[in-house]
């Protein structure tokens, strides 16, 4: 048997840490729970020995082998598992989130494709000849945006290895229970070519994983390297249903089981030295510090200071073209990425017109497939750049909802506060076109309060164009940026109401007050497209009802700063929140929430919000459906007459 | 180089701060770090340094309250004439960064439809609100009161209080022979210009009784046939907290065509500008300011202070020991406990209650309750229903 020293090593380095870990399970001694790899530990070994520095691996739940091989930080995995803050990542991953340079973890089966695949865009647009490896299970094969993946690896040619390791079984169900067609299937419907390996035969395996990673790197083209295997262990503790013979008969055929079955000899002296280095790893963890808080990724926030605000002119449509413009001159690190948003179309509402024609090298056409395009961003975001990905219609958020929410946002905190996702997400939300249920919500309020994701919505009177520009310098945590259709078109200098007084607050995100400069009778608190209902509410409560109002329109929505609400709301003890979403745990919700908690004193408030219906498309329909200036100006009145 | 001496924010509270004095002369030469003038927020008082050396000129009155961010005053480098400064800093492109101005129309001024309608119906004409910026009708009726009475501007019109001082009380009947009464006789059977002739109440239990003296002539309802029978010139009511029953002797006393009397206490000072309308009692060491107004049928126990500016509406009562700063406007029917500070500005609205040992540092809307939690910090419980 010809296999590296350095191979035999790791793995059985890899097998004594995992039996290790179940004893120190059995003890109390790990929260939570361990997914162990034993009997898989070649394939990680033989991946890894193809791989050079630079390349970025992505695993999964049972990631364990993947780590060792790839770094070797023995003290680094045990001490996480023990929740100790010697731990790779503080404590704060555990088994199933671990991250190193060029190593990423995450327990969504099939969440990572994606992400790797944005790393392999990165590694192809650096041009280094750096690849990127995600390691699957059989089991996450009927993960569509694990199809999404395969797509765009390879449509766009994408340097990625996409490692299966096939055990058979998906937890606790076999897999031919649940999988139609076949992996190769798979693999050849979408041009990918499949290279084979098993780890009975680790002299092989490495030799199919180097002509595996050899081909990626050198066509720049996904491959799917198939590891046929056997998962001695159970999914996770004592929920294994499978045959004791069936278990009993793989466990002989597993090479580790029949070389630590030896009393003495090479393999026995080499294990006698891992297990000592497993054991000193062991002590060491056991003697750090339990893990404690990260510091939180915003920094609090400074007294509200109002300045005068700018009231930009020109559509907005038109600044937020010149910002992206702007920003993707000013650092190229930018690229922007969504369907339709290459010319000559320009994307759906144009935002992007004229973008690809610039910089061709930095504005893509995507498939529709948002769960894929905006995991690319992280992956891309992950690997340094600053991606932007442009969300058609807002609606279609919710099938990007798993990668914002459980990759996007937890990677800063679940790796310990050592790494960052610099995304832009942009997409337009709002009504009034007519365009029914399905493109025409306000759903932000779902993103908001997902720790780790920052949420801004844009009004026309911002200058987005000077924001959009600052952007990729300042951006180090993703962020959901909410657009409005029916705001495209509005000049951020026409009709600023005579005689109110605009003024905003500082920083990237300002929030806007508008005050009659005399004491005002209610406050109007709402956010992005509803900033042109208020206006022409305020302006028809002035001159028809005799009656002063002031807004405030926050730009950031999470994380929140109340300041400027609560300063506002001592003025007037009276308040009217509109959003044009359904209001039920809205930001409307939380704001009254905040507002109580604080004890600001006897306060009269008021929510308008769309009706909790399904967004009809008839414009009769949807114009009493969704809050407007006639809205607003009766709950005012109606405040004010002590209704 | 014109050095602006601009009021800084002191608290998140404050915006706005007013001149209380200035520690350095129109004109006077000061060194760098001189302070200049005292700023006073709600609280606190502050000293402002001049940041250069030069020549003071002062730009606002004692007095005045003046935004963040609004010039004080000037320091030059050589004296100079006052239109001199003005236009120096006519050229000076640092006054763009004063506190934003409304964006109006040519004449600085907007008037909602109902405000231009009120103009009309009066008479007058717009072109003297020039500059005002959003004006609605409370708007206008507040402006024209400020021109009226001269009160300083920015104190809302809460209470319409009846200026100047009550009359002598000569012949008084007393309503009510409860243990105000007490208090109430004690001031009056002191004072040499009044002459209590009998007391009233509706408990049959204390007709014909004696108090200090004094008889309890016969139930309230008697008051117009008593007073005449007693030929009486005036009615005072001794009930402190009852405030529908103070309300309903100052209705009767009119009816039966008798002035409100008023007891204040001989050692209360009460300041020459003060404007005390009848019908109140005013404790011993009680200390009215100047320039404050008291509503009618008040009844203040022991140290009462009103400070100076104050608007204190009507059937006010207040415990022992309650005190307020300056420029405090307190609506009518409002309770106060004892041993209660309130802070300068506060407005405290209608028919609230404070309870005692209140510090009030914000304002308290109409029918509200401002409360001491077991903590010591205060609670403020929702108005009451309408009532």
């Amino acid at each position: 048997m010809n296999i590296p020293a350095s191979c035999l090593r790791q793995a059985i380095t890899i097998r004594l840490v995992e039996e290790r870990l179940l004893e120190l399970y059995a003890l109390g001694e790990v929260h939570g729970t361990v997914h162990t790899c034993v009997g898989q530990e070649w394939s990680g070994v033989a991946v890894c020995a193809a791989l050079r520095k630079g390349d970025t691996i992505f695993s999964n739940h049972r990631g364990h082998g993947h780590f060792l091989s790839w770094c070797d930080d023995v003290e680094g995995l045990i001490g996480e598992i023990l929740g100790r803050s010697s731990g790779v990542c503080g404590g704060w991953g555990g088994s199933q989130h671990l991250a190193v340079a060029g190593f990423f973890s995450n327990g969504i089966v099939g969440g990572m494709g994606p992400v790797s695949a944005g790393a392999a865009m990165a590694h192809k647009l650096r041009g280094g000849g750096d690849i990127a490896v995600l390691f699957i299970g059989d089991g996450g094969m009927n993960q569509g945006v694990v199809f999404e993946t395969f797509n765009a690896a390879s449509r766009f040619d994408l340097p990625l290895l996409i490692v299966c390791e096939i055990n058979g079984i998906a937890q606790s169900t076999a897999i031919d229970t649940v999988l139609a067609g076949s992996l190769a299937g798979r693999a050849a419907s979408f041009d990918i070519d499949i290279v084979e390996g098993d780890t009975w035969h680790p002299e092989a395996l490495l030799a199919s994983a180097q002509r595996a990673v050899t081909q990626v790197r050198s066509r720049s083209r996904p491959v799917l390297l198939c590891v046929h295997t056997f998962r001695l262990n159970p999914h996770s503790k004592g929920d294994d249903l499978r045959p004791r013979a069936l278990l009993d008969d793989y466990r002989q055929r597993d090479l580790l089981c029949q070389w630590f079955a030896a009393a003495d000899g090479d393999i026995h002296t080499l294990r006698e030295s891992c297990r000592m280095r497993v054991e000193r790893a062991v002590q060491n963890a056991l003697a750090a510090p339990m893990a404690c808080g990260i510091e939180t990724p915003f920094p609090a926030r400074a007294d509200v200071i109002w300045r005068p605000a700018v009231s930009p002119g020109g559509s907005l449509v038109t600044r937020l073209r010149n910002g992206w413009e702007k920003a993707l001159s000013g650092d190229s690190r930018v690229l922007f990425l969504g369907e339709d948003v290459a010319d000559p179309y320009g994307g759906a509402f144009k935002v992007s017109k004229g973008l690809s024609s610039r910089f061709p090298e930095r504005v893509y056409n995507m498939p529709i497939s948002e769960a894929a395009m905006v995991g690319l961003g992280v992956g891309l975001a992950l690997s340094g750049l600053r991606p932007v990905i442009e969300i058609m219609f807002g609606d279609f958020l919710t099938l990007a909802f798993d990668q914002l929410c459980n990759h996007a946002a937890k990677f800063h905190d679940m790796y310990g506060g050592r790494f960052h996702v610099p995304l832009v997400v942009r997409t337009p939300m709002g009504g009034r076109r007519g365009y029914g249920p399905t493109h025409s919500q306000s759903l932000e309020k779902h993103f908001l309060g997902i720790p780790g994701l920052q949420v801004a919505a844009i009004h026309h009177r911002l200058d987005c164009e000077a924001m959009l520009s600052r952007l990729p310098g300042w951006i180090q945590h993703p962020l959901l940026l909410i657009e409005n259709k029916t705001a495209y078109g509005l000049d951020g200098a026409a009709g600023v109401l005579e005689g109110f007084v605009y003024q905003e607050t500082g920083g990237l995100f300002p929030t806007l007050r508008i005050h009659p400069g005399l004491q005002p009778d209610v406050l109007i608190f709402g956010y992005g497209g509803m900033l042109v209902e208020i206006e022409a509410a305020m302006d028809r409560l002035f001159v028809d009802h005799d009656v002063l109002c002031a807004a405030i329109v926050p730009t950031m929505l999470h994380p929140f700063d109340m300041d400027p609400v609560f300063e506002a709301l001592r003025e007037t003890h009276r308040m009217v929140i509109v959003e044009e979403g359904a209001g039920f745990a809205g930001l409307g919700a939380e704001v009254v929430a905040m507002i109580h908690e604080r004890g600001v004193g006897p306060v009269r408030i008021k929510r308008l919000s769309g009706i909790a219906l399904a967004i009809p498309a008839a414009v009769s329909a949807e114009a009493t459906h969704l809050p407007d200036a006639r809205a607003i100006v009766g709950a005012v009145l109606a405040m004010m007459h002590g209704r | 180089m014109i050095h602006l001496l601009r009021t800084p924010k002191i608290s998140p509270n404050d915006d706005r701060l007013l001149v209380v004095r200035f520690l350095v002369e129109d004109g006077e030469q000061v060194k760098k770090g001189r302070e200049i003038v005292e700023l006073e927020g709600a609280k606190t008082v502050v000293a402002v340094e001049s940041p250069v050396a030069g020549i003071f000129y002062p730009f606002q009155e004692v007095g005045t309250e003046v935004p963040i961010g609004g010039i004080v005053g000037v320091i030059t480098p050589t004296p100079m004439t006052r239109s001199d400064i003005l236009l120096a800093l006519a050229d000076d492109d640092t006054r763009q960064a004063d506190a934003p101005v409304p964006s109006t129309p040519g004449s600085g001024v907007r008037f909602s439809k109902a405000a231009a309608a009120w103009l009309d119906d009066n008479g007058l004409v717009a072109d003297r609100f020039a500059g005002h910026g959003l004006v609605t009708v409370s708007r206008l009726r507040a402006m024209l009161a400020d021109e009226g009475n001269g009160r300083p501007n920015g104190v809302r019109q809460g209470v319409a209080p009846s200026p100047g001082r009550p009359g002598a009380n000569r012949r008084v009947l007393l309503a009510g022979a409860g243990p105000g009464a007490h208090q109430v006789l004690d001031i009056l059977l002191r004072d040499s210009e009044s002459e209590v002739i009998g007391l009233l109440d509706d408990n049959p239990e204390k007709h014909a009784r004696v108090i200090r003296g004094i008889p309890v002539l016969g139930p309230l309802e008697h008051m117009n046939v008593l007073a005449t029978q007693n030929k009486a010139d005036s009615v005072l009511c001794t009930t402190p907290t009852a405030i529908s029953f103070r309300q309903k002797v100052g209705v009767m006393a009119r009816e039966a065509g008798l002035q409100l009397a008023t007891a204040i206490h001989a050692s209360a000072i009460i300041s020459e500008t003060a404007s005390i309308a009848p019908g109140s009692v005013i404790g011993a060491l009680c200390y009215i300011g100047p320039e404050t107004i008291l509503g009618e049928n008040c009844f203040l126990s022991s140290r009462t202070t009103f400070e100076h500016h104050n608007q204190i509406g009507s059937w006010v009562t207040t415990g022992p020991n309650v005190a307020t700063s300056g420029l405090v406007v307190v609506g009518s029917g409002v309770r106060f406990g004892s041993g209660i500070v309130v802070e300068p500005k506060v407005i405290i609205g209608d028919n609230a209650t404070v309870a005692s040992g209140s510090v009030v540092t914000n304002d308290i809307p109409a029918h509200a309750i401002l409360k001491r939690g077991s903590d010591g910090k205060p609670i403020l419980q929702p108005r009451k229903a309408n009532p």
